[in-house]
């Protein structure tokens, strides 16, 4: 039987090492035994026909040899729902960034287009790659070794209440958005030449080399924690969108980032002068009463945003004093 | 749509009757191609794709145990079930009896 021993050598590729001889053997046993008992009823050999039907009738050569394999997938029913999930949220996380910071990279719009498209895909399918290999692995130590890698780790008691205060998950993207736009924004200001500059006036600092303004020395010493402060956040709001559950801790951060920015704000308001003229430039009168202007506008703005963030720390803690306040309240009750 | 459901439901409930029926059959010693047959004879076809890895997984289980022969002028793998085997097809075949019961039971409610 030629067709046979092709049909054989073809299962045994396919078998896992070790186990080959041994299965092809038994297989060997089994077809033997249907044709004989086929040439028993015809009373005459096969034909080379009713041979190859014996063996298409046994089935495509790697899919019986498929059968005798272990894992058959890469992530199982027990893994998939974590992985999907998982792969959802690590995705979007990191689409937004890429988004963002290929979006910044210099070069005319179609060279942005084309850095943002790429970035996109190679994110797309790195993150893809790195959450599947991942979660492969975990399922194979737990086929393997038989260990819980996580999955019967939870306690009905730890899972959110029903009626349990959220952190939407569109509000903690759209906050991540902007905080990533701002640190590009911020990131990308070519720091050793004239960043405060760029601070204040975005890309059009670039220019205005002869600048008759200059910015006092303070705006240098705060630019490094106002770009802390806004990764601490972005950091807040990838935690939130994975646990939008953790309402206490993001209220209590939320407030305590702003606060950072409120102290922030109130050293730039104690420092006698944030705009000046520049000292290679003539100190005109007009040019001194400009520089007053521009500082007065300054320390409006930044009075504004300070009194936004008094507003966003009060909003922040507000329900969290509320609800110890109707605690305490039905305790009393009780 | 239909037939596609109650062939899956079909397989589903096949699959852990089948794993019984051969442990069942094994009390007595068989060869692959001698209990399908035997396995058909009392209604219960299974493909030889699926007898052969499901023999293998039985004995790596140790439920099984099995040997290499020569019968008619061919080496045979026979399979007979081991000690342990039958323990678990005992415990196995008190649960089926249990579940045909409730079965039983709920049928007739209905």
């Amino acid at each position: 039987m030629e067709l046979l021993d092709r049909y054989l050598n073809a299962v045994k590729k396919a078998l896992p090492k070790g186990q080959q001889d041994d299965i092809v053997a038994e297989i060997y046993d089994s077809i033997q035994s249907q044709a004989e008992d086929k040439e028993a009823q015809l009373g005459r050999s096969l034909t080379r026909d009713e041979e190859a039907a014996l063996l298409k009738a046994y089935g495509n050569p790697r899919l019986v040899a498929s059968r005798y394999g272990g894992q058959q997938y890469l992530i199982g029913p027990t893994f998939l729902p974590f992985y999907w999930y998982t792969l959802r949220i690590v995705l979007t996380i990191a689409l937004i960034v890429a988004f963002f910071f290929s979006a910044m990279l210099p070069g005319g719009p179609l060279l942005s287009l084309g850095h943002v498209w790429g970035a996109l895909w190679s994110t797309f399918f790195l993150v893809f790659g790195i959450v599947t290999v991942v979660f492969a692995v975990l399922e194979y130590i737990q086929r393997r070794f038989g260990r819980d890698v996580g999955v019967g780790a939870w306690d009905p008691r730890k899972l959110p209440a029903v009626n349990q205060r959220l952190v939407a998950r569109s509000q903690s993207i759209s906050e991540l958005i902007t905080n990533v736009l701002v640190m590009v924004w911020l990131l990308s200001s070519p720091w050793t030449r004239h960043a405060l500059f760029y601070l204040t006036l975005g890309p059009a600092a670039n220019e205005p080399f002869n600048w008759p303004f200059h910015l006092g020395l303070i705006w240098q010493q705060i630019i490094m924690p106002v770009i802390a402060l806004f990764v601490l956040d972005a950091l807040l709001n990838c935690v939130n969108i994975v646990r939008p559950d953790w309402f206490a801790l993001r209220a209590y951060l939320h407030a305590a980032i702003n606060a950072g920015f409120l102290a922030i704000a109130a050293v730039l308001l104690a420092t006698p002068t944030l705009v000046t003229v520049s000292p290679i430039a003539h100190h005109t009168a007009h040019l001194l009463a400009a520089a007053g202007s521009l500082d007065t506008i300054a320390r409006w703005l930044i009075g504004s945003c300070a009194a936004v963030c008094l507003i966003v720390i009060y909003c922040d803690l507000r329900p969290l004093f509320r609800e110890r306040k109707h605690l305490k309240a039905s305790e009393v009750t009780c | 749509m239909g037939t596609d459901t109650f062939e899956n439901l079909r397989l589903e409930l096949r699959r852990g009757c089948l794993t019984v029926a051969v442990l069942a059959h094994l009390r007595s010693e068989h060869y692959g191609y001698t209990l399908r047959k035997a396995l058909a004879d009392q209604g219960l076809d299974i493909d030889e794709g699926t007898l052969y890895p499901l023999l293998r997984r039985l004995e790596s289980q140790g439920l099984l145990r099995s040997e290499w022969r020569e019968e008619n002028k061919r080496n045979k793998r026979f399979y007979r079930l081991s000690p342990h085997g039958a323990q678990i097809l005992d415990q196995l075949l008190g649960e089926w009896r249990r579940i045909n019961a409730s079965l039983d039971r709920i049928l007739e409610e209905a």
